[in-house]
């Protein structure tokens, strides 16, 4: 039985007993060590509230390298965004152990939303919240590299810069690594 | 002059892109939480460096986005403006004018904030809709960074950009 203690960020202020009542109603699923989820590539119009067990997030270089994104636990979610915004997956999920999650569909968040369930809308607020976080990150990120790109960057903003490569992980750095590499 | 003039009418509201797979009684919830403001030619919507709290959408007329000292887009009929503004406040980082006799509507992140507590599926609908093109925008910035990454080197003029990726590529090795 996956643990009734896993709270999720997610789910904002809900007490733990409300985030359990909400995700009791959640078809819920077991799986094994090395199980796929979802593949790159797949179509995605829902997401998965870890309960218990790891799932790494990873994805294909051109070399066809695996590029490991993040690995997550319980209280992550992973494919918030094609709830939101149904699109093809862009990571492969596999479990890294036993691992059990719940499934959030687009069409049961929807009809969630109708019935005015509370859990749902705080979920929604925070997922949007958090891809607005991400884009006003990504856009510093366009703007920092751009200037540095054009040779209009400053002492400032250089510095900025390699901070923010220092910090990254993932396809970022890895993109930055590729571009070292063809030099 | 601006003029706050009634509230906002379903029918701009379908014609928006941003709204425009919500459902009817979505919309029909929404119209009125809308405010109706009157610009005339030449007036300012909002100015640069000014608060951004609020999604606009034009019902009527053209407005011009102006950055510095030059033109950055125009908006009509159904075009719609500031949507990221009702979830994340910020300051607008252009002007936009009217440019011809002009009826804009608006909704500030206060009001939706207030329709959470009051009418939960209208705003939920309205939120999922912004963040669906928030997402949009979020992919569109992930290809132009990663784009931004894969420029070739060679055209990279400047010398502290070539430091910054030597220092990365240091720190990735150990």
């Amino acid at each position: 039985m996956p643990s009734m203690n896993t709270t999720f960020p997610l789910l904002g202020d809900l007490t733990a007993q409300e985030q359990q009542g909400f995700l009791r109603t959640l078809v819920q699923t077991r799986h094994t060590a090395e199980e796929v989820l979802f593949r790159e590539g797949d179509p995605g119009d829902y997401m998965l509230l870890i309960l218990e067990g790891n799932l790494r997030l990873s994805r294909l270089a051109p070399s066809a390298e695996e590029i490991r994104l993040a690995d997550l636990g319980p209280g992550d979610v992973v494919g918030e965004m094609a709830v939101l915004s149904p699109a093809p997956r862009s990571a492969t999920a596999t479990c890294l152990g036993e691992t059990t999650v719940a499934w959030l569909s687009r069409d049961n968040l929807l009809e969630r939303l109708v019935l005015e369930d509370r859990a749902a809308g705080i979920l929604l607020r925070l997922c949007t919240e958090q891809v607005s976080t991400r884009l006003a990150a990504v856009r510093t990120r366009i703007e920092l590299l751009g200037k540095a790109l054009s040779g209009e960057s400053s002492p400032e903003s250089d510095a900025q810069l390699e901070e923010l490569i220092r910090m990254e992980a993932g396809p970022i750095s890895e993109n930055l690594r590729m571009w070292l590499e063809r030099r | 002059m601006s003029t706050p003039r009634g509230v906002g009418r379903v029918d701009t509201l379908v014609g928006c892109p941003l709204l425009t797979a919500l459902p009817l009684r979505v919309l029909q919830a929404l119209a009125p939480r809308f405010e109706a403001t009157e610009l005339d030619t030449g007036d300012l919507l909002f100015e640069v460096g000014g608060r951004s709290a609020s999604l606009f959408i034009v019902e009527k007329g053209d407005l011009e986005l102006e950055g510095a000292e030059k033109s950055m887009g125009r908006i009509s009929r159904g075009g719609f403006l500031c949507e990221e503004s009702v979830l994340r406040p910020g300051t607008h980082k252009t002007s936009a004018r009217a440019t011809s006799p002009s009826l804009v509507l608006s909704m500030d992140e206060q009001t939706l904030s207030n329709l959470w507590a009051i009418e939960p599926a209208s705003a939920a609908f309205l939120q999922l809709a912004i963040g669906s093109r928030l997402i949009t925008e979020l992919r569109r910035a992930n290809t132009q960074f990663v784009s931004l990454c894969e420029m070739p080197i060679d055209e990279v003029e400047n010398t502290g950009m070539r430091r910054i990726l030597k220092v990365s590529s240091n720190t990735e090795e150990d």
